[in-house]
């Protein structure tokens, strides 16, 4: 790599609920806030200077449409001369945004970019004008399951049946209690971008937290709910992460620029790698794509200190945990709770996961490397691996 | 609790009611421990049909304040829906008003409604969003504080119409920026044709403490808000009774009055110029008094019945020209031909070409003077890049 990417800063919006407490707020002005929501937090940063927007979304229609990229560089006030673009890889498309500036920025066509995404799945239901082609299934390119994320949730128990659905809700208690103790410590809100949001029967509101999480999760509640995925099946509207409404951004820039202008740099960037499995059990993605991250950064596992694995689903991140040999409750796997608790707004969670990770690196010097994973939808994991720019001495 | 018991006067529109809506917000992200109840204004219409204020609207917000109350808030504060905050009084009902007494009652009511924003001991804010225009604008200046959007106009327009500002503006505007400045506001804005204010004029006027950009307008305010109720940021207020200039902004006001209308004695701007000179001396409750009988006296003449009529006719029906056909029956136009090539040909020439962009031939008894006319337009045209 010819020149260093580092991370300058994130934040994000709080998550809804899909279709509650944003019910009467575009997806556009989500993304609006989280990006002027940055820039003020970042005063040192001209926008001027910005050498592209990278925004993505899972549905690009009506809110989310209009080359989004650009639409809400125009409407968060940017100058005309800033561009920007539009990113689709499902779930983890914020994650794409953030390798594909990076990737400009090292290769030095960019200085500073801002990538980000959003997901209003209120205003767009996951599969949206989705029209699968015919052959998918006459030439069994892929079985019926893969076209439903909750089925290859199933598919996964099924693979591996040590991941029981006792592991799995055991795993979603502990997203929900570890995020509560997030809040109560205010972890979270440290990285929340107030945001106005009107109904029109109630008026205007402002959103100063997620609206998902629940905090007094038992094992017993969990127990009893519905698997709407298979009759008796094992994932469960407890374990899964929900259907939820927020946008996230970010500030990615060359080392050299960052520093130069007095940017904080919250995390170096080692390398990304992403990876595809059977679509059937897309859950499994992050397992070569963490392999292949590993391999390029010349790291193990071992090497790595922090965790952020984004929460699709429960036994998604346990098939990774075991794979790699690591207990489900090891304290540095998502440490402030993940998805299942604050929600996962599609193709905005992956810069979620990299502001938590900078969080842990901030708190933990004798970190030093760190990775941000997901599984995708079709089949795919993206693996992306940070080095703690305040690591100091030690081995790892 | 304001009680009150208005009829709509007889034949007047059915009102179209500005509902009040009260919802919590936690000042806590925003620095200050506490919350803060937030009022919206809404009619449930789209901002071609702005908020305005009869008296069902009244008691809507006159019930908003005492819920808002009720919670026990750390600050109340009012905003409205998308690009509007209030356009005032729902004028559609005032030409329609035969007795003094519904005129004194409505009077009485906005003041009774509004004043409770400025009297109630917890902090109110006007978090004004968009558009607000005479009621709509003295609401806000009953509050203690005012925000305002960048991108929003503002102004009392009652002395263009042959009011005035008679729901607190015209006391507590003197009062609140001095005589100078509520006189250039109340009065030579408003015989301007009517000048709004942008921002910019509210800010430096001190119609506002503070305006944002509209994009997140709102989070800002309630910032803004949390900064004051902490004591972070301070808002100083000057007491202009004792203002050297009373006298000659006054004299200026009437000069601008008595420039308007030809030496003519007007009764509305020698009215609000009354109210503004008696504010330096009286309490908030004796101008609210004076507003009330002014602003009756003024609804009943028949200049104010001839004002409304001419008002309705250009601001309404310039933009819904009634028995109009439908513009979807219209023809596409793609070539337009002058007669003539003389000056006013060639000005209706370029208007053609400006408004309908398509080519626009001219003609005229001979080349030469085709061509001029031709080259005037190629003249003006080119003016504008
Ligand atoms: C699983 C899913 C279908 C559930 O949707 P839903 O039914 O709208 O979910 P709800 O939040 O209403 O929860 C359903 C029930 O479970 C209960 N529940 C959910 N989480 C709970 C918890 N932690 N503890 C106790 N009860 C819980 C709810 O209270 C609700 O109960 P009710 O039916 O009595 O009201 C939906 O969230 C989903 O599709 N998630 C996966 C998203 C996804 O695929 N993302 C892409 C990944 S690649």
């Amino acid at each position: 790599m010819s020149r260093t990417v580092v991370l300058v800063d994130a934040v994000r919006t709080p998550f809804g609920k899909a279709g509650s407490m944003y019910a009467g707020t575009r997806a556009d002005d989500l993304m609006v806030r989280a990006i002027r929501g940055l820039l003020e937090r970042n005063p040192k940063l001209d926008p001027k200077s910005i050498d592209d927007v990278a925004i993505a979304a899972a549905t690009q229609t009506g809110d989310q449409g209009m080359n989004i990229g650009r639409s809400v560089a125009l409407l968060a006030g940017l100058p005309n001369s800033v561009p920007g673009y539009s990113i689709d890889r499902w779930c983890a498309g914020a994650l794409t945004a953030v390798t594909t500036v990076s990737g400009a920025i090292a290769f030095g066509a960019y200085d500073i970019a801002i990538a980000g995404g959003v997901e209003h799945m209120g205003n767009h239901p996951m599969g949206e004008g989705m029209d699968p082609n015919p052959r998918y299934l006459a030439e069994k390119i892929v079985d019926q399951d893969a076209l439903a994320m909750g089925a290859t949730a199933e598919r996964l128990h099924d693979r591996f049946p040590q991941l029981t659905k006792e592991r799995a809700d055991r795993y979603a208690m502990n997203s929900q209690l570890k995020t509560a103790k997030a809040y109560a410590d205010g972890k979270i809100q440290r990285d929340l971008i107030p945001t106005a949001a009107r109904s029109a029967e109630l008026g205007w509101g402002i959103a100063t937290v997620d609206e998902a999480p629940r905090p007094t999760t038992t094992m017993e509640g969990l127990a009893g709910l519905k698997t709407p995925f298979r009759p008796a099946g094992r994932v469960t509207p407890g374990n899964s992460s929900g259907l939820n409404d927020g946008a996230t951004a970010a500030i990615l820039a060359d080392e050299e620029k960052a520093k130069e202008l007095g940017l904080t740099i919250k995390a170096r960037l080692v390398t990304f790698a992403f990876a595809g499995v059977e679509p059937e059990v897309m859950g499994y993605g992050p397992v070569p794509s963490t392999i292949k991250a590993l391999e390029k950064a010349g790291l193990t596992i071992g090497d790595i200190g922090a965790f952020e694995v984004n929460e699709a689903f429960a036994v998604q991140v346990i098939a990774f945990l075991d794979h790699f040999g690591i207990a489900d409750d090891d304290p540095r796997v998502n440490p402030y709770g993940g998805a299942i608790a604050v929600g996962h707004p599609l193709a905005s969670s992956g810069v979620r996961l990299m502001l938590n990770l900078a969080r842990t690196f901030e708190e933990h010097p004798e970190v030093r490397y760190g990775i941000t994973t997901m599984c995708i939808g079709l089949g795919m994991g993206g693996t992306v691996i940070w080095e703690n720019p305040h690591f100091v001495g030690g081995s790892k | 609790m304001t009680t009150a018991n208005i009829q709509m006067p007889e034949g007047a529109p059915e009102e179209v009611v500005t509902h009040a809506l009260v919802r919590d917000v936690d000042l806590g992200a925003f620095g200050h421990k506490g919350t803060l109840a937030l009022i919206t204004l809404d009619n449930g219409l789209d901002h071609t049909r702005p908020n305005t204020f009869g008296p069902q609207s009244l008691m809507a917000l006159d019930a908003a304040i005492t819920e808002a109350l009720s919670r026990k808030p750390d600050a109340i504060a009012i905003t409205g829906k998308p690009f509007i905050f209030a356009a005032g009084a729902d004028l559609s009902a005032l030409s329609f008003i035969t007795k003094r007494e519904q005129s004194v009652a409505i009077g009485k009511l906005g003041h009774d409604v509004f004043r409770r924003l400025g009297e109630c001991g917890t902090p109110t804010f006007a978090f004004i969003n968009g558009l607000a225009l005479g009621g709509g604008l003295e609401v806000g200046l009953h509050c203690n504080y005012r925000t305002l959007a960048t991108t929003a106009f503002t102004g009392l327009p009652e002395v263009f119409l042959g009011l005035v500002p008679g729901w607190g503006g015209a006391t507590i505007l003197p009062k609140l920026i001095g005589p100078e400045r509520a006189v250039q506001v109340i009065m030579l804005n408003a015989l301007n044709n009517n000048t709004m204010m942008k921002s910019k004029d509210a800010l430096a006027l001190g119609v506002v403490d503070a305006v944002y950009e509209p994009s997140d307008f709102l989070e800002h305010s309630i910032a803004f808000a949390a900064s004051v109720l902490s004591g972070a940021k301070k808002i100083e207020r000057v007491d202009y009774s004792n203002d050297p200039a009373w006298e000659s902004a006054l004299a200026s006001g009437r000069a601008a009055a008595l420039k308007k209308y030809g030496g003519a004695e007007i009764a509305s701007p020698n009215r609000a110029l009354e109210l503004i000179a008696a504010s330096q001396k009286s309490t908030l409750g004796q101008g609210f008094d004076a507003e009330d009988q002014a602003l009756a006296d003024l609804t009943m003449s028949d200049s104010l019945r001839a004002s409304l009529y001419a008002f309705n006719l250009i601001q309404k029906k310039r933009k819904k020209v009634e028995g109009a056909p439908k513009a979807a029956l219209a023809r596409k136009i793609t070539r337009v031909g002058v007669v003539g090539a003389g000056l006013m040909a060639s000005q209706l020439a370029l208007l053609l070409l400006r408004n309908l962009k398509c080519p626009v031939v001219m003609t005229d008894i001979d080349q030469e003077r085709a061509d001029k006319g031709v080259a005037w337009v190629k003249g003006e045209i080119a003016k504008l890049v």
